[in-house]
């Protein structure tokens, strides 16, 4: 496979947080979503990607490059965009786009300017007067415009309109379909993830849950419908994450051959998970507390 | 390298000039408006402290926007950023002080002339003030952003009253003997090298101590995590 991106055994270890053993691969032109909880580790593994942030151990490689020993030439060749976008606010945006922009090596201005324009975004106005959408766009844009191979997009579509957003993702698409350019986008909106992504990872607490094409996600995992008698101390078993309601239960089950012969003769229903639902399901398990009108398990 | 100072430049333009004004005025009015203006190498220490302050403040702004996430985020190495904030906190410190110096000196009513304020005591003693206050100030500043500025004047703080503290137990007479000691082992190594060589050999020291904090900057900068 020829990977963009590797991560081998990546570990960091905060007080109160520990981000343990997680390895996948982007292969070459692919969109992958990275998805997970709040405080999953998200956010942390972009910055170790853009040597913000050390990984204790473990292994970093983008472009087949060390990505902290040969930092800023992985770096000229990844365009970002920051969950929080930050740049000097009194300078007006152009005068931040002309200074920074010419690190990079394919940096094209012409390019840029355009790319503000379709973004809507009124290059003469200080960027403390932008709204977090606009600097979002913003971020996009200068991410954009210097072509890069790579792009490393942590919660691009927060603050965003949808109009915006459906703009934004069919444009990434786009640059996928050029061949040159692959993307790692983290996002809390699995919609976003469903349009787009080739591949999910997806993290929880620190850990790799599982890193598989999205086509692999959705065949691999399914909700399971039933009356709560069927939800045996044996059957729970079958299930990687359960609500419980007064109409019944809602699992998702990583087997649906196996949950079926268990439950064959049972009323239930087997039906497609989303990405959603796999956030959900998985992101609760264990933790047994009170769900809307029911529990998870 | 050129390019982080010419983005540091262009991004902290309004804020380098605005500050070089204050801490000008502020030498200006020592200079003129005092009835009794301090000993010429006094003032001179003074400024070049303010000067060396100058360009450390005007790095902290990144702190104050959060962007320092975004300067680390641009193809450049870590160290060439830091090798650049050296570059351009010299530069700028200089400058200030030959600006200053010049100002004050043809100002009417001046306490200091030209000749005063140019000759080698006064910028010996700006130009070292300057190499140790940059020296001491900027691995401070460049890992614990704009803290660091606040951590090094509480840290100065505490060891002042440190000091008067030694001295008052010690005793006056012993530590005007200690100080004279130290002057005088000064002026014997002057007599001994003769001026010239003496002189290179402080810069040399300054040089050293400039180095050793680009060392240190350079390795604690690495080290932040943003």
């Amino acid at each position: 496979m020829d990977a963009v991106l590797e991560l081998r055994n990546v570990c960091k270890t905060y007080e109160g947080f520990d981000l343990r053993d997680v390895s996948f691969a982007l292969p070459h032109g692919y969109i992958m979503g990275l998805i997970g909880p709040n405080g999953a580790g998200k956010t942390t593994l972009i910055k170790m990607i853009l040597n913000l942030v050390r990984p204790d151990s473990g292994d970093i490689r983008v472009f087949g490059l060390d990505a902290a020993e040969q930092g800023a030439s992985v770096r000229a060749r990844i365009g970002f965009v920051h969950e929080q976008p930050t740049f000097y606010e009194g300078l007006p945006a152009h005068r931040v786009a002309t200074t920074v922009g010419p690190f990079y090596p394919a940096w094209d201005e012409a390019e840029f300017t355009a790319l503000a324009r379709e973004f809507g975004l009124p290059l003469r106005r200080k960027l403390k007067t932008y709204s977090h959408g606009m600097r979002t766009r913003f971020s996009l844009a200068m991410a954009l415009a210097h072509g890069a191979e790579l792009l490393l997009l942590d919660e691009p579509s927060s603050g965003l309109d949808p109009v915006f957003r459906r703009d934004i993702l069919g444009r990434l698409s786009a640059i996928i379909a050029g061949g040159n350019t692959s993307v790692l986008f983290s996002s809390h909106l699995t919609s976003d993830l469903d349009r787009v992504a080739d591949y999910i990872t997806f993290l929880r607490d620190g850990r790799l849950e599982f890193t598989l094409t999205k086509d692999e996600v959705l065949e691999r995992y399914a909700l399971v419908k039933g009356d709560m008698s069927l939800l045996t101390a044996e059957n729970r078993r079958l299930f990687a994450g359960i609500v419980t309601g007064e109409f019944g239960f809602v699992a998702l089950t990583t087997n649906v051959e196996q949950a079926r012969t268990a439950l064959e003769g049972q009323a239930i229903v087997v039906d497609r998970a989303t990405l959603e639902d796999v956030v959900y399901f998985t992101g609760r398990t264990g933790e047994g507390g009170l769900r809307l009108n029911g529990n998870t398990r | 390298m050129l390019e982080v100072i010419k983005k540091d430049l262009i991004l902290n333009r309004n804020v380098m000039l605005l500050n070089t004004v204050v801490f000008t005025g502020i030498l200006v009015v020592v200079a003129v408006w005092l009835s009794e203006s301090p000993p010429t190498r006094l003032f001179a220490g003074f400024a070049g402290l303010m000067m060396a302050f100058l360009p450390a403040i005007t790095v902290t702004r990144e702190d104050r926007f959060n962007a320092t996430a975004l300067g680390c985020s641009l193809p450049v190495r870590r160290k060439t950023i830091v090798r650049a904030r050296f570059v351009l906190s010299v530069g700028t410190a200089l400058l200030g002080l030959v600006g200053t110096f010049l100002l004050v000196s043809l100002l009417p009513h001046s306490h200091y002339r030209v000749g005063d304020l140019f000759d080698r005591g006064p910028l010996v003693t700006a130009l070292t003030v300057i190499a140790i206050a940059l020296s001491l100030l900027l691995p401070f500043i460049l890992r614990f952003g704009m803290n660091g500025v606040l951590i090094f004047l509480v840290a100065t703080q505490v060891l002042g009253v440190l000091l008067l503290t030694v001295v008052s137990v010690a005793g006056f007479a012993q530590h005007r003997e200690i100080v004279g000691q130290i002057v005088a082992g000064f002026v014997r190594l002057r007599e001994l090298t003769g001026p010239a060589a003496f002189s290179g050999l402080m810069a040399a020291v300054l040089l050293a101590l400039l180095t050793l904090s680009y060392l240190v900057s350079a390795r604690v900068f690495e080290n932040r995590e943003l």
